[in-house]
């Protein structure tokens, strides 16, 4: 009998065992920590806040003060079509450093080929609430009647109006306009390359020359200094930010 | 049977071991969430609405009981002044939203400052202090006025000493900090529990966001102003605070005299900036702007329909500098002002918890 439960109890110790393993190990995959950096440029030269006066096709020259907008859905996709998310949404604010650089842990170690995301918010998260309660996001809400949810992006600063010397302030904010769906969803091919360990640093440009004019020229006088409720000047707007992004760089 | 028995050992053991083993995990679990929770049974949670973000409060500075009625004991208590008779209440009076009616307060020795004294409301959630910004702290924040010479005329040794020498003090420090030995830091830090507690969210305005109460016609005709880019006022008193917290320069001047922000930073595209104020409680915090020129909310109202100032530091917000500003017809201003009322909440400026302990004790 005492042999009997001897085994018995060295049956349970391995299947304990088991069980542990099975429980703790996550699994063969190696993970690194990929960071994500954001840079920004007017024409392909580096932006200067409040410094440079920068020229528009359609006759204006304006200077750039303010720029907040979110990122979300930032996931990397594999070789073999998988998707990893990154965040959910993300806050940019060029006058907030620590918001340009952020670092997300335990990433799957393998080839990646495509960076995506959503600029703006989609349905699901501009909505009363959709985001984390935060300071920062309540700043971003989208209060018109009716509408509600966040700014996409609250890009400010001033224009001269067709060289008159004469300073006006713009406003470019984009969002839920009359509940259109003015977020664009962006994918952005990378460099055949595997993550690296420990980190992975992806560096991306947003040209704010590209938000102006491409594809389309955007006219400040010509939508005013407040486009909230001009869903004409959203969706050119949208349009253009298919264009801003791009991959900068790819470090080990 | 004792041959059958044995079969049923192994797994009857690994089930017994598996159970000692989860349940020992989240006993483990459950009591290090229960002692974060109570961590000391005088803790204090604010009472705030889910519309709220969560409170930033600083990890050094906990919510206690004890330090909050310390804090509030102090606020008080003219023991902080030069010659003991002036108080932070003496500028920051409850029933003026703890502003002050007086275009500028009086300091100690009868001298005028230099700014309209800021409301204390909601203040858990702000980021600076004082109209520049300068103080990055509820902390910060009350360890200025004391050696003010234009407003409490005190040294923090003397203030530190007349608090040790008192009677009731030391016991309430060791109540509150664990310690009655008292110091600067401490007084800072029981104030600013105090103040963390000061918050206005029964408005008419709050009630209506939960469902308690509905909006008039013109309230809501105020509010669709508000909350557009016709009026334009939620791109700095915007969300549930009524602030971006942030720094413009709203066009009252085209040379500003007073040149807020800079002062602190240095930077010249700071010049008149200043920290937007929350919209609560206007009913009861007149006279309005960083140096209260304003005496009624018409005067705001007809300052940003028609009597905006350009400069070269012009906030970007402020769209229709050009024009002067958002011209708004005279009934458009009455609703507005209708729907500004409704951000009023008398239980703020009468809720015997924020009152003087030394006249109302709880």
């Amino acid at each position: 009998m005492k042999s009997k439960i001897k085994v018995s109890i060295g049956k349970c110790a391995l299947l304990m065992f088991a069980i542990l393993l099975f429980v703790g190990c996550k699994g063969n995959e190696e993970e690194t920590d990929i960071i994500i950096n954001m840079a920004y440029s007017v024409n392909g030269k580096e932006l200067e806040v409040e410094k440079k006066i920068y020229p528009t096709k359609a006759g204006h020259t304006y200077e750039v003060h303010r720029l907040k907008y979110y990122l979300s859905d930032i996931a990397l996709e594999d070789e073999q079509g998988n998707s990893v998310l990154l965040d959910n949404a993300h806050l940019f604010d060029i006058l907030r450093p620590s918001s340009n650089t952020f670092t997300f842990g335990q990433i799957p170690l393998r080839s990646y080929k495509k960076l995506s995301f959503v600029f703006g918010l989609d349905e699901n998260k501009c909505k009363e609430g959709g985001l984390p309660n935060t300071i920062e996001n309540n700043r971003m809400e989208w209060p018109v009647p009716g509408e509600k949810g966040y700014h996409y992006m609250k890009f400010e600063g001033k224009y001269d109006s067709l060289n008159t010397g004469v300073m006006k302030n713009f406003n470019l904010h984009t969002g839920p306009t009359k509940n259109n769906k003015n977020y664009v969803h962006i994918s952005l091919d990378l460099p055949k390359i595997k993550a690296g360990k420990p980190q992975f640093k992806i560096t991306l440009d947003m040209d704010l020359d590209k938000i102006i004019h491409g594809p389309n020229n955007y006219d400040f006088a010509m939508f005013g200094q407040g486009i909230m409720a001009n869903q004409k000047a959203q969706a050119i707007l949208k349009q253009n930010m298919q264009n801003v992004f791009t991959i900068k760089s790819i470090n080990r | 049977m004792k041959t059958k028995s044995a079969y049923w050992i192994t797994p009857l053991i690994s089930i017994a071991l598996l159970s000692v083993l989860l349940f020992s995990v989240a006993c483990n679990v459950s009591q290090n969430r229960d002692m974060a929770l109570s961590g000391s049974r005088d803790s204090y949670v604010l009472n705030v609405y889910d519309k709220f973000p969560k409170v930033p409060l600083p990890d050094d500075n906990p919510l206690t009981k004890p330090g909050i009625e310390l804090g509030r004991k102090l606020f008080y208590d003219p023991i902080l002044s030069g010659d003991s008779t002036q108080s932070c209440s003496s500028c920051h009076m409850q029933r003026f939203a703890f502003g002050d009616e007086s275009r500028f307060s009086k300091g100690m020795d009868n001298i005028n400052g230099e700014r309209n004294s800021p409301t204390i409301i909601n203040c858990a959630w702000q980021l600076k202090y004082f109209w520049d910004g300068r103080a990055v702290s509820l902390e910060e924040q009350a360890i200025g006025p004391v050696e003010n010479p234009i407003e409490m005329h005190a040294s923090w040794k003397n203030v530190v000493a007349k608090v040790q020498r008192s009677e009731i003090y030391p016991s309430l420090f060791q109540q509150a900090f664990g310690t009655n030995h008292v110091t600067k830091k401490l007084v800072a830090k029981a104030i600013a529990q105090f103040e963390r507690t000061l918050l206005s969210m029964n408005s008419k305005y709050d009630r209506v966001v939960r469902g308690e109460d509905t909006f008039t016609e013109q309230e809501l005709r105020g509010l669709n102003l508000f909350f557009t880019e016709r009026a334009d006022c939620f791109h700095c008193h915007g969300n549930i605070l009524f602030t971006d917290q942030s720094f413009h320069n709203n066009g009252l001047d085209k040379t500003p005299q007073d040149t807020g922000l800079e002062k602190y930073t240095g930077r010249k595209r700071d010049i008149g900036k200043f920290k937007t104020p929350t919209l609560r409680n206007l009913a009861f915090s007149a006279p309005y702007m960083h140096d209260g020129r304003f005496q009624t909310l018409e005067e705001v109202i007809d300052f940003y329909s028609e009597g905006l100032n350009n400069s070269s530091t012009i906030d970007p917000l402020m769209k229709n500098v050009k024009k002067g500003g958002v011209h708004l017809t005279k009934e458009e201003k009455a609703d507005l002002i209708s729907f500004l009322n409704t951000l009023n909440d008398t239980s703020f400026i009468t809720n015997p918890a924020y009152s003087n302990p030394f006249e109302n004790p709880l």
